[in-house]
C-alpha cells in the first residue's frame, strides 16, 4: 500500500510519461497480438477506470483518494449513496429555491403562460400575496403587449396605440422614480421593492436596457430567493425552464454521490421526457427527476417503473393522459350526442407501446401490436388530475375501458378483487401489468443491457450481460445488485473496457468542471452550451432519448464545440462559472505536467502532450483571444443577470488546459 | 471504396494540410478541386417539424366541404391566390407564386404515410428514417440514398457530401455515410463566436488530433478540421447573397441562406438539410392572417429567397418539402386543427416539372375522409423522395434507400426531368 501509494504520487510529477507509454503499448499490443493476454489494470489504473465510471469525472487528487481507501471500499460506499454525507451540495442547491416547491406550488407561484391566459381571460384571479402578485401582474401585461404586437402586425398596422402606450410607460418610470443610478444605489432590499412596485410590465424592458455590469449591480447582495423573484418578473419561464437545469448540473458537479447522480441521468435517460411537450412540461419535470426518478435510482426497478407511470410528467408527456376507453362511461356519453363524430374519443397507444419497446421488455420483447392495443385497454383513465395546476396523478373510472384484457398472454385481473360491484378492475389492472413487465427476463436481459453499455463499453460481452440478468432476476430487479454484479465483473476492470467509453456532451462538461475544480456560481450559461454542444438537457423530443454509443456524438460541430468550450472555460469565458489555472511557476515542461496531473491524472498519450508542451514553449506572438461560449451569439444569452466576462488575451496555461481538455484523451472514460 | 480523406490528402487539396495558408490561395485551390462538381445535381430535403396543415396551405378551394368544415379558419375564396382553378396558394405564399408560373415549382397533395400514427414523434421518426412502422431502422433515407448512389458515377468526396443546417446530426441524415453537422457557418472554427484563435493555436488542436491514437476521434477531428479550412477559404463571415435575395430574419431564412452559401461555394455538397418548426396549431391557427400565416410568410419567402440567390446554379438544384402529417379537416373547438393524416409536398427546382399539382385528390366529402377525419393518403411520401434522390443523387437501387416500399422508376411521377 504504502509503496504504491508513492509510486502514485511520482505519476504525478516527471515518470508520468514513461506509465502513459507504457498503458498506451499494452493497449496497442492488445490490439494487434489478439492471443497475448492483455495486462490487466494497475492498481492506479483500477482506481482511475472506476472513479471515470461511478462518477461524472475525477477532480484533482480523487483517483490518489480512492486508490487510498480501496477501489472495492469506495465503489460499496457508492452504492449505498444514503450513507454519504451530502451537505455541502444541499448548501449549493440552496442558490435555487424555486426546486424545493411541489409541482401545485410552482405552478401558483411563477405561473406557466397557459395559467396567465385564464388570468387574462378571467378564468382566474390574481393571487393575494403581493409578491406573486407583483409576478402575475408582469407576466399578464408582458402576455398583452406581445399579443397586441401580434395582432399589430397581422392587421397590417405597424404600431398600435396600446404598444406606444407601454413604451411610454416604460420610458416614463425610467425617468421618474427608477433613475437607474438612484436605483443601484440603494440597498439589496430597497432595490428589490423597487423593482416590485414598478408598473407592470416595465420590468422587462428596464432590464433589457441595462448594461451587463449595472444588471449585475441590481441583483448584488440579493437573496436567492430575490433573485430569483426578479427573474420571474421578467419571465417565470425561465426560472424553472433554468433552475432545473441549474439543479441538474450542480448535483452532477459537486455532489458527493456521484454513483447515485450518473445512475439518475441514466434513468432519466431511459424513461426520456421532453422539455418543450407542452407549455406545463418543464413545471413538472422540475419534481420528475427529484421525486420520481432519483428516490429510485438505485432501488427496485419495479418500484421505478410504478412511480414513472404515475407521474404527470410522463403521462402527458406520453399523451395517456388522453387516453379514453371506447367502451368507458366517458366515451359513451360523448359519443352518441354527435353524429358528426368531430373527435371520437379514443385510445392512445403511445405510452403503452413506449412502455413495453422502451421502458421494460425492449423492441424484441415479444409482443404484438395486439399487446399493445389491450395495455392501452388497461392503463385507460391513468392521468392528472387538472394539469394545468399542477395536481397529482388521479385514476379516472370513467375513462377505463371495461372487459377483460390479456397482456403477453396473461388474462388480466384474474386474482384482483373487483371494484364495488363493477365488475372492473381500474387502476389494479395496470400495476398488474407494470409487475408482469418488470419481473420479465425481456426487462432483465434489456436492462442489463443497457447498464453495461452505460458502464463497460459499447458492445458489452454476453456472457457479463447473463450474469446481470440472473442476479436482476434473483432479487427481483434489485438495481443496486445488478450493479454490484457488474462491478465485481473481470469484464467490467478488463483492458478493453479501459477507457473505452466515448464522454457525453453532459459528461464532458461536468468533467471538465470537475477536473478544473470550477467555481459555478451560476449554470445558465452551462445548459446553454450543452445545446451548442449536441445534448440540451430533456431535449430528446423522441422518448427513445440520447444515445449510450459513442458515435452519435462525434459529429463535426459538436466535437469542434467541445474544444472552444476547453478554451471557453480554461480562460474564463464562461458567464458564471470561475476556474483557477495555475499560473506559470517553473519550466514549460513542469508547468505542462502539473496540468497533466490535475486535469487528467497524468493519463495523456505522448503525441498530445509533445503538442501541448510545444504551445506551451511558443512564445506566442499574436495573443488568443476566447470568446464567451454563452448559447446562441444574441438574443436568449442566458441568465440576464449574469454578465459575459469581455475577451481577453489567454494564457499560456490556460491554453495548454484548453488542449488538454479538448484533447481526444480527455473525451474518453 | 475510395475515404474522401484520402482524396483531400493525395488530391489537389493537400495544400491544406499546412495551417496557414492565405484565404485566396486556398479558395483558388478549391475552385480548382471542385470545379468538376460546379454542374452536379443537387437535392435540399427540407422538415417542416410539427404537422403543417397542407389544407390551409393549399386550399382545395372548389371543395365546397372545405369552408364548410372551417367556418373561423378557411381561406375565403376571394384571397386564395389561385393556382389551376381548384387549388389555391395561401396569401403567405405569394413569394412562391411566380415559381409556379415559371413552372418551377411542383406539389403533391394528398400525400403521406402508410402509418397511421398521429404521434409526431413516431411519425417524424418514420418519415425520416423512410421506413412507417418499423422502429428499428438505424438510419435515415437520405444517408441510404447516398450509400445508394452510383458508385460509378460518384464525385470525388469532401466533407461538406451531406450537410444538415442543424445543432445535431438528423435522423434523415444518419448512418453510414458521413455527414457534417453545423448551423453556424460563421462561428465554425476553433476561437468560437468573436473570431478564430490564431493559427498555431489552432494548428495545435488539429496537431493533437491528427495524430491520435484513437482512431474514432481521429476520424472525426481531422474531418472537422478539414470541413473548417474548406470553409475558411470562402469566407464564410462576408457571404453576400445575390442581389434581389431578401432572406427573412429567423433560423429558417438562416439555414436557407448558409445553404446557397455552401452550394455556391462549390464544396462538393450533393445533400443539404434543414428544418423549420412551429407547425402544430391546435388553436387559433388563423386564416389569412395569424399564426400558419406567420410561419408560411417565414416558409415561402425563405425559400424564394434561396431560389433568386441561387441564380442559374438553381438549375440543378431540387428542393423537396415534407411534414409528419397533415391535420383534421375540420376545425376543433379551438379555432385550431388536430392530428390528421395526409399532406401537402413542395418540389422546387430547375428541373422540376412545375405548375401542377401531382397526386390523386381524395376529396373532403365525409365519407373520402380517413377515419372520417383527415384527408386520405393517396400518395406514399416515399414515391416522391425516391425519385428526387434517384434523380438528384443518383440512388439507383431503390430497395436500399426505401427498403419494403415497393418502389419502381416506372411508377415514378415524373415530378422532375
Amino acid at each position: 500500500m504504502t509503496s504504491l501509494f508513492a509510486i502514485s504520487k511520482n505519476i504525478a510529477g516527471a515518470v508520468a510519461l514513461g506509465v502513459v507509454c507504457l498503458t498506451i503499448s499494452c493497449a496497442a499490443s492488445a490490439k494487434t497480438h489478439a492471443s497475448a493476454k492483455p495486462a490487466p489494470l494497475t492498481k492506479r489504473e483500477r482506481a482511475e477506470h472506476a472513479v471515470d465510471r461511478l462518477t461524472f469525472g475525477a477532480r484533482p487528487g480523487d483517483v490518489e483518494r480512492v486508490e487510498k481507501i480501496g477501489v472495492e471500499r469506495w465503489i460499496a460506499q457508492q452504492l449505498r449513496p444514503e450513507t454519504i454525507d451530502d451537505s455541502a451540495l444541499d448548501a449549493k442547491l440552496d442558490a435555487l429555491p424555486a426546486m424545493r416547491l411541489s409541482t401545485e406550488q410552482l405552478i401558483w407561484r411563477y405561473p406557466p403562460p397557459t395559467i396567465i391566459r385564464q388570468v387574462d381571460a378571467g378564468r382566474f384571479g390574481m393571487p393575494a400575496d403581493p409578491v406573486e402578485r407583483a409576478i402575475y401582474a408582469n407576466a399578464l401585461a408582458n402576455y398583452r403587449q406581445r399579443r397586441d404586437v401580434k395582432t399589430a402586425a397581422q392587421t397590417g398596422k405597424s404600431s398600435t396605440p396600446n404598444v406606444t402606450q407601454q413604451q411610454s410607460i416604460a420610458d416614463a418610470n425610467l425617468n421618474q422614480s427608477l433613475n437607474v443610478a438612484n436605483l443601484l444605489r440603494m440597498l439589496p432590499d430597497a432595490r428589490w421593492n423597487g423593482m416590485l412596485k414598478m408598473q407592470p410590465g416595465t420590468v422587462r424592458p428596464f432590464v433589457q436596457r441595462l448594461s451587463p455590469a449595472e444588471r449585475q449591480q441590481l441583483v448584488a447582495g440579493m437573496t436567492a430567493r430575490q433573485k430569483e423573484v426578479l427573474l420571474a418578473l421578467v419571465e417565470p419561464n425561465r426560472v424553472v425552464t433554468e433552475e432545473m437545469q441549474e439543479e441538474k448540473l450542480i448535483r452532477a458537479v459537486y455532489g458527493a454521490r456521484q454513483l447515485e447522480e450518473v445512475m439518475t441521468t441514466f434513468w432519466s435517460n431511459h424513461f426520456n421526457i421532453y422539455l418543450r411537450k407542452n407549455g406545463e412540461m418543464p413545471w413538472y419535470l422540475a419534481s420528475y427527476e427529484r421525486d420520481v426518478i432519483r428516490p429510485h435510482a438505485m432501488g427496485r426497478f419495479e418500484d421505478l417503473l410504478v412511480a414513472v407511470a404515475h407521474s404527470p410528467a410522463m403521462l402527458v408527456y406520453l399523451d395517456n393522459q388522453q387516453s379514453i376507453g371506447p367502451h368507458s362511461l366517458a366515451a359513451m356519453r360523448a359519443g352518441p350526442d354527435s353524429n358528426q363524430k368531430k373527435s371520437a374519443p379514443g385510445l392512445n397507444e403511445n405510452y403503452a407501446r413506449e412502455l413495453m419497446e422502451l421502458h421494460t421488455v425492449g423492441v424484441n420483447g415479444g409482443y404484438s401490436q395486439q399487446d399493445v392495443v389491450e395495455l392501452a385497454k388497461v392503463l385507460t383513465g391513468w392521468g392528472v388530475e387538472n394539469p394545468q395546476q399542477g395536481y397529482g396523478f388521479a385514476f379516472n373510472a370513467r375513462r377505463h375501458e371495461p372487459g377483460t384484457k390479456v397482456v403477453l398472454g396473461h388474462k388480466i385481473g384474474q386474482n384482483i378483487t373487483r371494484e364495488n360491484g363493477t365488475g372492473e378492475h381500474g387502476e389494479a389492472e395496470g400495476m398488474e401489468v407494470l409487475h408482469l413487465l418488470a419481473n420479465s427476463p425481456a426487462t432483465a436481459r434489456f436492462l442489463s443491457t443497457k447498464l453495461a453499455m452505460e458502464f463497460v463499453s459499447d458492445t458489452p460481452p454476453k456472457p457479463l450481460i447473463d450474469r446481470m440478468m440472473k442476479t436482476y432476476l434473483k432479487t427481483h430487479g434489485d438495481i443496486r445488485q445488478v450493479l454490484g454484479t457488474m462491478f465485481r465483473s473481470p469484464e467490467f476492470w478488463s483492458r478493453d473496457a479501459y477507457r473505452a467509453k466515448l464522454k457525453t456532451p453532459l459528461e464532458f462538461v461536468v468533467s471538465s468542471l470537475r477536473a478544473t475544480d470550477a467555481d459555478v456560481e451560476n449554470a445558465t450559461a452551462l445548459g446553454g452550451a450543452l445545446d451548442r454542444l449536441g445534448m440540451p438537457l430533456y431535449g430528446v423530443q423522441q422518448p427513445n432519448g440520447y444515445s449510450l454509443k459513442g458515435d452519435p456524438w462525434l459529429g463535426a460541430e459538436a466535437l469542434l464545440a467541445r474544444m472552444n468550450f476547453a478554451l471557453a472555460l480554461t480562460a474564463n469565458r464562461m458567464p458564471g462559472v470561475a476556474v483557477a489555472i495555475a499560473p506559470n511557476a517553473g519550466t514549460a515542461e513542469q508547468n505542462e505536467q502539473q496540468l497533466e496531473a490535475r486535469l487528467l491524472d497524468g493519463q495523456v498519450a505522448p503525441h498530445t502532450h509533445e503538442v501541448v508542451l510545444k504551445q506551451m514553449e511558443s512564445a506566442e506572438a499574436s495573443p488568443v483571444m476566447a470568446a464567451a461560449f454563452a448559447k446562441g451569439a444574441r438574443g436568449k444569452a442566458g441568465d440576464p443577470f449574469v454578465a459575459a466576462p469581455r475577451g481577453v488575451p489567454v494564457s499560456e496555461p490556460a491554453l495548454a488546459a484548453a488542449l488538454l481538455l479538448g484533447s481526444p484523451d480527455f473525451q474518453r472514460r | 471504396m475510395r475515404s474522401r480523406r484520402a482524396f483531400l490528402k493525395n488530391g489537389a487539396l493537400a495544400l491544406v494540410g499546412t495551417a496557414a495558408i492565405p484565404s485566396f490561395l486556398t479558395r483558388a485551390v478549391m475552385a480548382q478541386a471542385t470545379a468538376a462538381s460546379a454542374g452536379r445535381k443537387r437535392l435540399v430535403v427540407i422538415f417542416q417539424r410539427g404537422a403543417a396543415d397542407g389544407l390551409n396551405i393549399v386550399v382545395p378551394h372548389a371543395e365546397p366541404s372545405y369552408f364548410q368544415m372551417r367556418p373561423t379558419i378557411a381561406i375565403p375564396q376571394g384571397q386564395v391566390l389561385d393556382l389551376d382553378g381548384f387549388f389555391g396558394l395561401h396569401p403567405a405564399m405569394a413569394s412562391l407564386k411566380p415559381l409556379w408560373e415559371q413552372k418551377h415549382l411542383a406539389i403533391v397533395h394528398a400525400a403521406g404515410s402508410p402509418d397511421m400514427t398521429r404521434s409526431h414523434f413516431d411519425a417524424q421518426d418514420y418519415m425520416e428514417s423512410g421506413t412507417p412502422g418499423i422502429k428499428a431502422t438505424e438510419d435515415g433515407w437520405l444517408n441510404r440514398a447516398l450509400q445508394a448512389e452510383d458508385e460509378r458515377k460518384r464525385e470525388a468526396e469532401t466533407p461538406f457530401r451531406a450537410v444538415a443546417l442543424t445543432a445535431q446530426m438528423p435522423r434523415t441524415l444518419e448512418g453510414r455515410v458521413r455527414a457534417l453537422a453545423l448551423n453556424n457557418l460563421r462561428d465554425f472554427h476553433i476561437g468560437g463566436a468573436a473570431a478564430p484563435a490564431n493559427a498555431s493555436f489552432a494548428g495545435s488542436f488539429e496537431g493533437i488530433y491528427d495524430e491520435s491514437s484513437d482512431p474514432a476521434l481521429r476520424g472525426a477531428g481531422t474531418e472537422m478540421f478539414e470541413a473548417a479550412k474548406m470553409l475558411k477559404g470562402t469566407d464564410p463571415a462576408h457571404y453576400v447573397p445575390a442581389s434581389g435575395a431578401g432572406y427573412p430574419k429567423g433560423a429558417f431564412g438562416d439555414s436557407m441562406k448558409q445553404i446557397a452559401q455552401l452550394l455556391k461555394a462549390n464544396l462538393g455538397v450533393e445533400a443539404a438539410f434543414a428544418d423549420i418548426g412551429g407547425w402544430d396549431h391546435h388553436q387559433n391557427e388563423g386564416s389569412v392572417d395569424g399564426q400558419l400565416a406567420g410561419r408560411l410568410r417565414e416558409f415561402s419567402d425563405s425559400l424564394s429567397a434561396f431560389w433568386t440567390d441561387m441564380g442559374t446554379q438553381a438549375e440543378n438544384v431540387v428542393v423537396v418539402t415534407m411534414s409528419e402529417f397533415g391535420r383534421t379537416a375540420r376545425e376543433n373547438g379551438t379555432r385550431g386543427t388536430d392530428h390528421g393524416h395526409a399532406n401537402v409536398m413542395f418540389v422546387m427546382g430547375g428541373p422540376v416539372r412545375g405548375g401542377r399539382v401531382y397526386g390523386r385528390w381524395p376529396g373532403l366529402a365525409p365519407e373520402q375522409l380517413n377515419e372520417g377525419r383527415d384527408l386520405a393518403v393517396t400518395t406514399d411520401f416515399r414515391q416522391v423522395l425516391a425519385e428526387a434522390a434517384f434523380r438528384q443523387i443518383g440512388a439507383r437501387d431503390l430497395t436500399l434507400t426505401f427498403p419494403g416500399a415497393g418502389l419502381e422508376p416506372h411508377k415514378f411521377l415524373n415530378l422532375i426531368a
